[in-house]
């Protein structure tokens, strides 16, 4: 491991599994509903939400709400800034893990 | 996008298509086309895969977007899409206007009486959308209803059966495998009150 790389340093807004599952689903799409995440998340609605927030508040995704057959719809897309993140974060994670010593 | 990324995104695509409402559509395709047939009026049968195309996205839009969520692909899938889509109603209108020319003509008995084998032609120029179809989605199950167009083709060569014996059971088969997987998609996923948080 590096002198200037450790599982500290990684962004922990990231570092969760279940805003890294979203991410990783908004970052194979161009944009996605919330039903179009929780179905394939497999997350509560509660979770999601609060997940989501979080990732909007940080400006990761961009959230648009509108009115889509007559439902209200919260649409969720990765930020620009949101995708270099997410590239920093496995470019960080890479090199963690790869400069962890072979087990057995 | 790297493989990961990529086989996430295969993912995602696949199972975009996994709801049963295209499959009832073409199992209720082959049975219009083979009933038209069957009462002399072939000219309904080209038309109405063309009003089950027009229907799919309202009718998906319907019933399978309050359940499944909405999702926009890359500019490279829906490219990818767009060509496909521009390619398979290119064929499927090729195959229908040579098919009624030809049709005509034998009426007419401008050309010679047709062959034994042409009977299982239909089907074969409707398994290769199916196939072609399966391949690009990743949904093995319309490999299946390909193989099953082909094999009944076969058999209508076999025993010297008229094309819309093969449809209708083609037909019957398909639409009942796409309504149980509508059945149980709809189950499966409650509507949800909102797309929203």
């Amino acid at each position: 491991m590096s002198a200037e790389e450790s599982p500290a340093d990684l962004d922990r807004l990231l570092h969760e599994p279940a805003r890294l599952q979203a991410l990783v689903q908004l970052a194979v799409v161009s944009r996605a509903d919330f039903t179009w995440l929780l179905q394939q998340t497999g997350m509560s609605r509660g979770n999601l939400s609060v997940q989501m927030s979080k990732l909007a508040e940080a400006g990761v995704v961009k959230v648009e709400k509108r009115f889509h057959n007559n439902r209200p719809q919260t649409l969720y897309q990765l930020t620009s800034h949101g995708r270099a993140a997410l590239q920093q974060y496995k470019e960080s994670m890479q090199r963690i893990l790869n400069a962890l010593p072979d087990q057995g | 996008m790297n493989k990961t990324f990529e086989s996430l995104e295969r993912r995602a695509f696949h199972s975009f298509w996994n709801d049963g409402l295209l499959d009832l559509m073409l199992g209720l395709v082959l049975l219009v086309m083979g009933l038209a047939w069957w009462q002399g009026v072939p000219v309904f049968g080209a038309v109405f895969p063309a009003a089950c195309m027009a229907m799919w996205y309202p009718l998906r839009r319907r019933l399978v977007e309050p359940r499944l969520g909405f999702v926009e692909f890359s500019g490279q899938r829906v490219g990818k899409v767009r060509r496909f889509r521009v390619g398979l109603i290119g064929f499927l209108a090729g195959a229908m206007v040579i098919g009624l020319l030809v049709l005509a003509l034998w009426q007419s008995a401008i050309l010679a009486r047709p062959a034994e084998w042409i009977a299982g032609f239909p089907l074969v120029l409707l398994a290769i959308p199916a196939l072609l179809f399966a391949l690009f989605t990743k949904c093995k199950r319309f490999l299946w209803y390909a193989l099953l167009m082909l094999l009944a083709a076969v058999g209508l060569v076999i025993n010297a059966l008229e094309p819309y014996a093969g449809l209708l059971a083609c037909g019957v088969v398909i639409s009942v495998s796409g309504g149980v997987l509508l059945v149980r998609f709809l189950a499966q996923y409650p509507r949800a009150e909102a797309a929203s948080e």
